[in-house]
């Protein structure tokens, strides 16, 4: 199979995946999330004590815009991606492209990046674009954002794609992948919505882990990355598994949930999977 | 069945669930141009897919052109070419653009003039070429998907219910190419279909399947011979009492009067031509004409599923 070939597929796969209105609607709910999370940092405060009130002004504040980025996305990534595998099951697609000299490890990847790539580069874009409109005061900051959005962005949809494309694989069935995914995916995202330290502060036990989760894991890491740290850091919190885990814990735990489901649909699919709708 | 054999099913078995969809089939694919039948829920769609390695089978082997169906179908599907009967494009995509992208994964790039005269051959408008899939009509998808198989010159087309979005004049030239492309470039097909007049005027090898077991393969005259049932048309006066005594006999499997003959299908062919002339003295009756009626595939389909 020529990279000619692979290209050729690509196109054509990004051309039906992000076909009008998607990317439209895509852009739309990106915008329309970026811009009512987005808020100024208004504290008039001495120039001697600026760098600790930037501080504690941004500590959450990066964390929450890129929550509020983050639904967007998710909601797209599961909607694209198991529409993509269930929906081409579903209509023959797949039985045609796979009649043809095609890998199915070629296919799996190609339908995987043509949902999976302009979804990073958007919410990279976003997430610089409208967190750096905060701190503009700060550009060491947003470079160090940009750098850092990017990797976190791709890991947290290899794991959001992956689920979704275990669903629609399991499922088979375009309307119920659908639900189900976006279900799914809103379970893992909604610990993004919950501050964790109050709940640690008051000693509930199950606060500690939901850093452990992998959308609430990406914005520790991303916090870490940037060097934000909590603004009081009195015993229960010190000893939260979220202040304590180091930025290479929470890569690693991104990481492993980025590969988790995507490596074992790979092989499965290339594999095992039959076609038979 | 005395061309080449290209492909070859030893005892295939294929499960889905508690449904068992092959069982234990074993047939032949040859050189020229087959034909599979069967009625619906036979296993010739499963049969198909089994053949290109979309789907494994539990037990047994399935080969074409000497490779594994499954472990090696990339090799396969780079010799064969398929019309599936759901079919399925890039309905964001034109028909030249759509051919020219499955041109390419089938490592055959033609130019636009090659790929322009596929869809000419197919009887797709020009006009059509380069407008969207997804605002074409059944039959023209059905030509477009008839093209694609075609491209890269395969050795062998499995078409799937290929004049099914059809009208008559269509389906004729349809049935025509498939027959100009096995005498002029060798072309060997495998039709999965319905229309059975059809598949008996292009077809010079069949295969019956039936709950996913093998009933028939071979010449339409193999089959025939096969044949268990034969039916004969008795011009007799009176009628009535011929009818009757008919009736009774064993080997008579099927009693009619249309149109003041009688249509009598049975079992055994050299009993009822040794009976019937003592059966029409004993009725006092006397006897206008006898006439076999030739089986065709039909007949043939019918007879070996009711046996089934």
């Amino acid at each position: 199979m020529s990279v000619r070939a692979g290209l050729a597929l690509l196109k054509a796969e990004m051309g039906k995946v992000w076909g009008r209105p998607i990317l439209e609607i895509t852009v739309a709910l990106m915008a329309v999330m970026a811009i009512v999370s987005v808020r100024p940092l208004t504290e008039i405060v001495l120039h001697s004590e600026f760098p600790a009130a930037f501080q504690s002004a941004i500590t959450g504040s990066v964390s929450s815009t890129v929550a509020s980025l983050m639904l967007p996305w998710v909601i797209m990534c599961a909607v694209l991606m198991s529409l993509s595998f269930a929906r081409d099951y579903e209509q023959g697609i797949m039985q045609s492209l796979l009649s043809v000299p095609v890998s199915r490890k070629l296919f799996f990847t190609i339908k995987f990046v043509a949902v999976i790539l302009p979804l990073t580069l958007l919410s990279w874009g976003f997430t610089t674009f409208f967190v750096g409109m905060t701190f503009y005061s700060s550009p060491w900051l947003v470079l160090q954002l940009s750098f850092f959005a990017l990797p976190v962005s791709l890991l947290s949809l290899m794991f959001c794609g992956s689920i979704s494309v275990l669903i629609a694989l399991t499922i088979k069935r375009t309307i119920p992948s659908v639900l189900t995914a976006l279900l799914a995916n809103f379970f893992f995202w909604f610990p993004t919505t919950i501050s964790t330290n109050s709940p640690v502060w008051e000693g509930s036990s199950y606060a500690n882990y939901l850093c452990l989760t992998p959308y609430k894991g990406a914005l520790a890491l991303l916090d870490k990355m940037l060097g934000i740290v909590p603004k009081i850091v009195t015993p229960p919190i010190a000893e939260s598994l979220e202040y304590n885990l180091s930025a290479g814990s929470f890569a690693a735990l991104l990481l492993f949930y980025a590969c988790l489901l995507v490596i074992p649909m790979f092989v499965y699919f290339s594999r095992r999977f039959e076609i038979c709708e | 069945m005395g061309s080449k054999v290209i492909g070859e099913f030893k005892s295939v078995t294929k499960r889905f669930g508690a449904t068992t969809a092959l069982d234990g089939l074993s047939l032949k694919i040859c050189q020229g141009i087959n034909g599979l039948i069967g009625p619906n829920g036979s296993g010739k769609t499963t049969a198909i897919r089994l053949s290109l390695g979309l789907i494994k089978s539990n037990a047994g082997k399935a080969e074409l052109f000497g490779f594994d169906c499954w472990s090696d179908s990339c090799a396969i599907r780079r010799k064969v070419g398929v019309l599936y009967e759901k079919l399925a494009f890039y309905d964001h995509l034109s028909g030249i653009e759509q051919l020219k992208l499955m041109a390419t994964l089938k490592g055959a790039p033609e130019s636009l003039v090659e790929l322009k005269e596929l869809l000419r051959l197919v009887e797709l408008d020009e006009a059509a070429h380069d407008r969207c899939i997804g605002g074409y009509s059944a039959g023209m998808r059905q030509r477009l998907g008839l093209a694609q198989a075609l491209l890269g010159g395969p050795e062998l087309v499995i078409l799937d219910e290929p004049t099914s979005n059809l009208d008559p004049l269509n389906r004729a030239k349809i049935l025509e190419l498939i027959t100009f492309l096995n005498k002029e470039k060798n072309t060997s097909f495998l039709i999965s279909s319905h229309i059975l007049p059809e598949i008996e005027r292009v077809c010079d090898n069949f295969i019956l399947i039936n709950k996913g077991k093998l009933l028939r393969q071979g010449a339409i005259e193999q089959m025939i011979d096969k044949t268990s049932t034969t039916k004969f048309i008795v011009k007799v006066q009176p009628i009535g009492s011929v009818a009757a005594l008919l009736k009774d006999e064993k080997y008579v499997e099927d009693l009619s009067i249309v149109d003041n003959s009688l249509h009598v299908t049975v079992r055994d062919v050299g009993l009822f031509k040794q009976r019937l002339p003592l059966l029409i003295s004993q009725a006092g009756a006397s006897l206008d004409e006898v006439k076999m009626v030739k089986s065709d595939l039909e007949t043939v389909f019918k007879s070996a599923v009711e046996e089934a």
